[in-house]
């Protein structure tokens, strides 16, 4: 239907009520004015007026929508995070309540799973656990019962709130981007952990009330106690019942950069996806000792001391033995930016046997300790790594680096 | 340009060197991979180096675990977490993949780099 404005200076009242009766598809409109110009200026100001009024209406809908998610979105931060209540004992029963409200029950059920499950109880945040990345997720087993409880309660929420829509929500996920992959959602059966269309279910039941037929409560009612652990999965091989625990104390804090959790006394800490020690975690980046660095032995962890430290800060100890720029031909040197850094300054003194091998007690300092100083092309983090304090030039570096390799006898094609 | 021409090609992929041989050493072990082979392991992180395995790829292994490749079509090394180290698309060839080595000053020992 399109709004048409009748501007005429002869009647135009009877011309928009003929026009009417003629075309009740399109809405006629009569301007008061008289004057081409106040009319078109009115025209105009009909115009914006109504964009005002759709933007303020778009705003308050919006503002409105905001009040109704927020509790629930508070909720699923908070219950993601909050410290765990259960016991083992609670969480074993958890898993058994399962079996005996919806398998037992079921004839058919119990033919597939004769016997209760077993459960392994974790402590542990484990990448993509219980899958390695490139293994299929298993099908089957608790998580398909669990699927069909779930299809049919979307189906009572479809028929009760009819403005019910899959992914209407705006998508929630307590774990930020970086951590998506921390817990498989693949195959989870239950916990507080899903994917973000999964969590939809919650705000229309817990939030917006909607009601369900008792078979569906009943699930339900077990559904949610299984928000008070990080996730179930169940291997149907063993017929085990795996369950993520929550940590006693959890958080991702420093703009999603750092990651910390607890299980008892048993700490870890990590810089996004790397494991780090706890004091490299916990130290200001200003009172980082450069020498720590040689107490590091992963090479990912001491790219996160060299990130933390600032390579700057670390270099500025060493000297440029060699450099890229002296070889001009080899672009893939220049690409990586091989350099050599002596760096005997933060080399602490090593012991020195004598000719049978014995420690006398001596420390001997390093007179000249290279480092292979090179920028990784994907991610633009620096690297240092040790090698051997024969290599005076690059060719001797890359050679050391791979086995023996004489590096002027290859084309280094690419390097990433 | 004949000293470019003689010169072996070789690929570096984070820790992992590929060089090119002449020809494959005696004795190795043919490896039945497949989809595709791991050649190098990350402790943190569950990342993994990998070539593709596909019709004209072969890998061989010798006593000592070096790697070993023949391709008669080109192939990929990519990382599993492919934000880690971009793809590299391998040419047709016979190749020795091995890892890269460090020094470490407080063992004054050369080590195998652990990513």
């Amino acid at each position: 239907m399109a709004d048409i404005y009748i501007i005429n200076s002869e009647n135009p009242k009877d011309i928009a009520l003929e026009l009417q009766q003629l075309d009740s598809k399109n809405n006629y409109v009569v301007l008061n004015s008289k004057s081409p110009k106040a009319i078109l200026m009115e025209l105009e100001e009909l115009k914006t007026n109504r964009r005002i009024h759709a933007e303020l209406k778009r705003k308050t809908d919006e503002a409105e929508k905001e009040k109704r998610i927020k509790p629930w979105r508070d909720f699923l931060y908070q219950k993601a995070f909050e410290p765990n209540k259960l016991s083992n004992k609670e969480i074993e029963n958890l898993c058994l309540e399962f079996y005996e409200k919806f398998i037992l029950t079921n004839n058919r059920r119990l033919k597939n799973y004769p016997k209760a499950p077993n459960i392994n109880i974790i402590e542990e945040l484990k990448w993509w656990f219980p899958n390695k990345l490139w293994e299929p997720a298993p099908r089957g087993g608790y998580r398909c019962l669990v699927g069909r409880y779930l299809n049919k309660i979307d189906k009572e929420i479809r028929t009760e709130i009819p403005y019910y829509r899959p992914y209407g929500l705006p998508y929630q996920d307590p774990l930020p981007r970086r951590y998506g992959a921390l817990i498989n959602r693949n195959n989870n059966f239950g916990g507080i952990i899903q994917y973000g269309k999964e969590y939809e279910r919650l705000y229309y039941i817990n939030f917006e009330g909607c009601r369900l037929s008792e078979e569906s409560r009943i699930f339900w009612d077990w559904y949610q106690k299984t928000f008070d652990v990080i996730a179930m999965y169940y291997g149907k091989d063993t017929n085990t019942c795996h369950v993520i625990k929550k940590p006693d104390e959890w958080k991702i804090e420093d703009n999603y950069t750092k990651m910390y959790y607890r299980y008892g006394e048993k700490e870890r800490f990590f810089f996004e996806r790397i494991e780090v020690p706890k004091w490299l975690y916990v130290t200001p980046a200003e009172e980082l000792n450069p020498q720590d660095y040689l107490l590091l032995q992963n090479a990912d962890v001491k790219a996160e001391f060299v990130r933390k430290i600032g390579v700057d800060r670390l270099v500025v100890f060493g000297t440029v033995v060699d450099t890229y720029e002296n070889y001009p031909d080899n672009e893939m040197w220049a690409k990586s930016e091989y350099k050599i850094i002596d760096m005997h300054e933060i080399i602490p003194s090593r012991r020195k046997r004598d000719l049978d091998g014995i420690d006398r007690g001596i420390a001997e300092r390093f007179s000249y300790a290279p480092f292979l100083y090179m920028k990784n092309q994907t991610t633009g983090v620096y690297h240092l790594e040790g090698i051997h304090p024969r290599c005076k030039t690059l060719y001797d570096a890359i050679k050391m680096r791979y086995n023996g390799l004489n590096i002027k006898d290859y084309d280094i094609k690419d390097i990433k | 340009m004949k000293q470019q021409q003689d010169k072996k090609r070789m690929y570096l992929h984070g820790e992992c060197m590929i060089a090119e041989i002449d020809a494959l050493p005696e004795g190795l072990k043919h490896r039945d991979d497949k989809d595709s082979i791991m050649i190098a392991e990350s402790e943190t992180v569950g990342n993994e180096h990998r070539i593709k395995v596909k019709e004209g790829v072969e890998f061989f292994e010798d006593a000592h675990g070096i790697l070993y490749m023949r391709n008669t079509v080109p192939t990929e090394v990519y990382c599993l977490h492919e934000a880690r180290h971009d793809t590299i698309e391998l040419p047709e060839g016979i190749w020795q993949i091995d890892k890269a080595k460090e020094y470490d000053y407080l063992s004054s020992n050369i080590i195998q780099v652990r990513d």
